[in-house]
């Protein structure tokens, strides 16, 4: 075992002899310790974004940012928003990662914050948020009880529905108490009244339920007590009702089939957009985007709104829960000193109420829940301000996409490819896709045991 | 036709031997041979061999991607005897491969036959066949999953003219979803190696064929008697870097199924990459590497000897 | 290898009726036959074409129509602009700057190390020559992302990450040209150099006076894929870069892909005019084919 270790640096260290010399030995910073940030020295700090032309939020908050501390330089890199997981492995595994970087989705931050000792300790800027109801920073603690991400924007999932097509058709819209099976007997309805409101019967649908894992899994796994606990122990029943609903409304053609969102890159902007679904469970990052492009003509003038996520008709619970995964940043571990202040204090002002009322602006979903920020959030222009918009967007338990652990990683990607892509394309039954998902993770030895 | 093969088989003949003989000219060719080789081979060495000797480590060991990997002994290699998409990865490669080399050989050699001739035209549909090379695949994959598409689909509505309805499911079959993907891959790859044919084509004296046809041979007697054997260095390097390539695909199922339905269209490359950086598990990914490594050299080395073979 | 089997005089017939464009008149059903032929090479053509066609209608359509459900060929409306917005909506200058300087750099530097090492391997007896080029050979059987990170890791010890270097480094000195060029020089005729050798020409000579005049076709081909390889490439720019003026054509079309949406009209823009200074090359390098029929090649 020595030897092929020894061989194996003597070869590394051939070519790479100078990787010593070449400064990555950085100062782990252990424990959050404070450091104190001096605002007359002129500091520059890099910051992670992606597809910066489309994505305006990165700049907002670093213009924001920068505007209240006006020695400091925040220099925006840009990244890719398909492949940003890629280029930051390889960045922390290079050593070469911006101070500040956003952790795109939970799934990974385990890697990132327990594995790869790239990212700073931020224990110190979470014990000042926790306690405070308007931000929830609990998502990123970890087992030893360290924070290594704050979040800055706290998405969650709600029913966008078109008020017209409802109408028009005579159906009730959704009033917040609606269960799944509730959603699917509107669907049905609407299904059977569209026509004769005069929609087009072969192109325009009651839903449309995007192609992702999450559309069908997050749901079951947030709103069924005891899966996030089932999710480690290799247990997926959890999923049966909610892939027997899914598959129904598929055959029933309340929904375009999965194989052709699929392979045809079907957008759920475009359907929605454009009236050819009356009904989309999506996260509330959505509205933004619907706000712009009725705003440019890419999608119909029409009224719509958000609703809370219909509920598990299996179990009874008075509050609305749906899943959302937090948007974090992190700190770099390369950095310290002022350079390292300058960094947390940006983090710090991001996920807090000013850097929220920035986004806000931009009618994108901050992390920081006060009523000045929804104030804001539902004043922009072209934005649904009904309550019940309102109450959908406030007032909800949000759960984790996926419960965070050493497993993550693996257990999301098998259920991804074997599970949901299995059942969906109709190319085994539920049963046998979930059989083979459990032997497939137990085989990959990262259950708990 | 004697002339001609004569003709032929002389090129292949290697000059005598002084080597052995001179000493002087063994250095004398050990240092011309270094000069040569040494621009590149230092930028490959350092740039290229380095990284890929550690990857004999890494599919011995745990690691994420960060700090160090730990060595693991056989712990990999015994997980991947009970991965079923491991193996069902490994049985795509393979079927894939062999459909996909076969007939992109055959179409791209006919094709580059065709357009050495003094065709009219033939400037304009060397480059239409090397358009699907420099399309964007999005768009390529895009459009072929519109035709393959089971209900409004052209190909379906074709078929099913000729079959009185019954028509394949395609990309959301697990049968048909891989014969889509070696329709693409071949349409996409035949106007890039009827290129390097055609360049292997253009290095043959005419005048071979010349002799050829005054000693009486037909067109066929001339294309085994002549193409083939003064084509077999490219030939060679056109089979060897199909081969590969073909054992490597991974851009296309990427963008077409994803892999799926099921995993019925994932291949060893995208189980590479997926197990690496979606599941943050490098260690296993380089081990399924190793494994991808040496079933490409077994039939490169096949290959090989089979060419040396011929050669002598 | 005699052609004992075949009479002279069937031979001749037979080859004869073979080759087209000969002098003789041609029969009606010849002409049949051609037209046929170029029919059918004119349907393959345009099916072979037709993604490339899609291309150009989804790049004038509105966005939300791109991937519309169920497909249309047409646009409802056409948005010519898009071609004139995409250089002003994005750093389309600067992206194509980038990619053309790069595909030059390494096109220059794979062609160049390429076949000087080709030439090594194919015609210079040295100790240690097969082995050499069996690992060249094997590197090309290891796929790329999985020595990824090490090779990452080397380049970002070196502070070449986010730098223009590490994508001429990364693409430049791989096997795939050695190995072509290699397999080119194994088709000529070893007696042209042994002549040359005898007259008192140094190894160089021979190299650059004899063989090199004779690499033209394969030397485009080299030049041809190694570009449009660069030109396409997604992957090495997407670990390696990361500055805002360093982006290439690739990475950039990808900047109109943000989390949750994507401006596919755009990308499609983009794509379309990213294929023409490949054409440009193509076009250039085919050259090189043509000529190659005008002195050797196949009688017709």
């Amino acid at each position: 075992m020595k030897k092929v270790s020894s061989l194996f640096k003597a070869a590394a260290f051939a070519g790479a002899a100078v990787m010593m010399l070449a400064g990555c030995g950085s100062s782990n910073n252990a424990g959050g310790k404070t450091e104190t940030l001096d605002e007359n020295a002129k500091t520059e700090i890099t910051f992670a974004g992606w597809s910066l032309d489309t994505t305006p939020e990165f700049k907002t908050l670093a213009d924001g940012f920068m505007k209240d501390h006006p020695n400091i330089t925040v220099n925006i890199k840009q990244y890719s928003a398909d492949d940003y997981d890629t280029q930051l492995t390889s960045d922390i595994s290079g050593k070469s990662q911006p101070d500040v970087f956003p952790i795109k989705n939970l799934q990974k931050y385990y890697a990132y914050a327990a594995e790869s000792g790239g990212l700073a300790d931020l224990s110190d800027i979470a014990s000042e948020y926790e306690g405070d109801k308007n931000i929830d920073v609990s998502q990123y603690k970890l087992e030893d009880g360290k924070y290594y991400a704050m979040p800055y924007r706290q998405d969650s999932w709600v029913l966008f529905y078109n008020k017209d097509m409802f109408e028009k058709a005579g159906v009730d819209a959704p009033d917040g108490t609606w269960t799944w099976d509730d959603y699917t007997k509107a669907a049905e309805e609407l299904k059977e009244k569209l026509p004769a409101a005069g929609y087009d019967a072969s192109s325009v649908y009651p839903m449309y339920q995007h192609g992702w894992q999450s559309v069908v899994q997050g749901f079951a796994l947030a709103q069924t007590d005891g899966a996030y606990d089932d999710y480690f122990k290799g247990d997926y029943s959890y999923l049966k009702p909610y892939y027997e609903r899914a598959l129904k409304w598929q055959k029933e053609g309340l929904t375009i089939d999965w194989n052709t969102v699929n392979s045809t890159k079907v957008q759920y902007q475009a359907q929605f957009g454009t009236q050819k679904a009356a009904m989309l469970p999506m996260g509330t990052w959505y509205a933004a985007t619907l706000v712009s492009q009725q705003k440019s003509g890419d999608a119909d003038t029409f009224n719509w709104g958000m609703a809370p996520i219909p509920q598990n008709p299996d179990e009874k619970t008075d509050e609305t829960v749906t899943f959302a995964d937090p948007t974090g940043l992190a700190v770099s571990s390369n950095i310290s000193g002022q350079k390292l202040a300058a960094a947390k204090e940006f983090v710090k002002w991001c996920s807090g109420e000013k850097g929220s009322e920035a986004l806000a602006k931009i009618a994108t979903t901050p992390a920081y829940f006060s009523d000045s920020v929804a104030d804001t959030y539902f004043g922009t222009d072209g934005m649904a301000n009904d309550d019940l918009s309102k109450k959908a967007w406030t007032e909800h338990k949000t759960n984790p996409e996926n419960p965070v652990g050493a497993g993550t990683n693996t257990i999301q990607d098998v259920l991804n490819t074997v599970v949901h892509s299995g059942i969906m394309s109709g190319t085994s039954s539920v049963d046998d896709a979930i059989a083979k998902g459990t032997q497939d993770i137990k085989d990959q030895g990262v259950l708990q045991q | 036709m004697t002339q001609a093969t004569s003709a032929a088989s002389s090129v292949r003949v290697a000059p005598p031997d002084h080597s052995k003989a001179n000493k002087a000219i063994g250095r004398r060719n050990l240092r011309n041979g270094l000069i040569f080789i040494a621009p590149n081979f230092i930028g490959f060495f350092v740039l290229i061999l380095i990284p890929v000797v550690q990857l004999f480590y890494i599919g011995f060991s745990k690691w994420s991607a960060f700090g160090d990997p730990k060595f693991n002994g056989l712990t990999n290699w015994v997980r991947l005897t009970h991965d079923s998409n491991f193996k069902a990865a490994f049985v795509n490669t393979i079927v894939y491969s062999v459909v996909h080399i076969s007939l992109t050989l055959a179409i791209a050699f006919a094709l580059a036959v065709l357009l050495n001739t003094k065709l009219k035209g033939r400037a304009f549909f060397r480059t239409v066949a090397f358009f699907p090379y420099i399309t964007s695949i999005v768009a390529a994959a895009q459009v072929w999953n519109m035709l393959f598409d089971v209900k409004s689909g052209v190909i379906n509505q074709i078929i099913k003219f000729f079959t009185g309805g019954w028509a394949p499911g395609w990309m959301g079959s697990t049968k048909w979803a891989m014969v889509a993907v070696i329709i693409v891959a071949t349409w996409r790859e035949v106007g890039y190696y009827m290129i390097l044919i055609l360049a292997g084509l253009q290095t043959i004296p005419g005048e071979l064929y010349e002799a050829a046809s005054i000693d009486g041979a037909n067109k066929w007697q001339q294309f085994w008697k002549i193409t083939v054997p003064c084509m077999r260095p490219t030939l060679f390097f056109v089979l060897v870097t199909l081969t590969i390539g073909s054992f490597k695909i991974l851009d296309l199922t990427l963008v077409m199924t994803n892999g799926g339905p099921g995993t019925s269209t994932l291949v060893l490359a995208q189980y590479i990459y997926m197990v690496a950086f979606n599941r943050q598990d490098f260690g296993y990914s380089g081990t399924v590497s190793l494994v991808l490594f040496a079933l490409c050299m077994v039939v490169t080395l096949v290959q090989f000897w089979y060419n040396n073979k011929k050669e002598k | 290898m005699t052609a004992a089997s075949i009479t002279p005089a069937a031979g001749v017939k037979s080859s004869s009726a073979d080759i087209p464009f000969n002098k003789k008149p041609v029969s009606p059903a010849k002409i049949v036959g051609t037209v046929i032929g170029y029919a059918a090479m004119l349907a393959v053509s345009a099916f072979t074409l037709l993604p490339f066609v899609w291309m150009l209608l989804a790049s004038v359509k509105p966005n939300n129509e791109v991937f519309m459900v169920p497909f249309k060929w047409l646009p409802s409306v056409w948005h010519f602009e898009n071609y004139i917005n995409i250089w002003t909506k994005s750093d389309m200058l600067l992206w194509v700057g980038n990619t053309v300087f790069f595909a030059i750099c390494v096109t220059f530097l794979q062609v160049f190390t390429g076949s000087f090492a080709a030439y090594g391997f194919s015609r210079i007896k040295f100790a240690g020559r097969n082995t050499l080029f069996l690992i060249y050979i094997a590197t090309m059987a290891v796929p790329w992302q999985s020595y990824m990170i090490p090779q990452f890791k080397m380049l970002s010890s070196w502070g070449l990450v986010d730098t223009r270097w590490s994508i001429i480094l990364l693409q430049a000195f791989g096997a795939f040209g050695v190995f072509m060029m290699k397999q080119f020089y194994d088709t000529i005729p070893e007696e042209l150099a042994e002549a040359a050798r005898l007259d008192g020409l140094s190894e160089f000579g021979i190299y650059a006076r004899i063989v090199l005049p004779l690499s033209g076709p394969s030397i485009a081909a080299l030049g041809i894929i190694t570009f449009t390889n660069t030109w396409n490439d997604y992957m090495g720019p997407l670990i390696y870069l990361r500055a805002t003026n360093l982006q290439t054509i690739q990475l950039g079309l990808k900047t109109f892909i943000s989390q949750f949406n994507a401006d596919y009209a755009m990308i499609m823009t983009g794509s379309v005019l990213s294929i023409l200074p490949i054409l440009v090359v193509f076009l250039l390098g085919q050259k090189q084919f043509i000529e190659g029929i005008a002195t050797s090649g196949m009688k017709g």
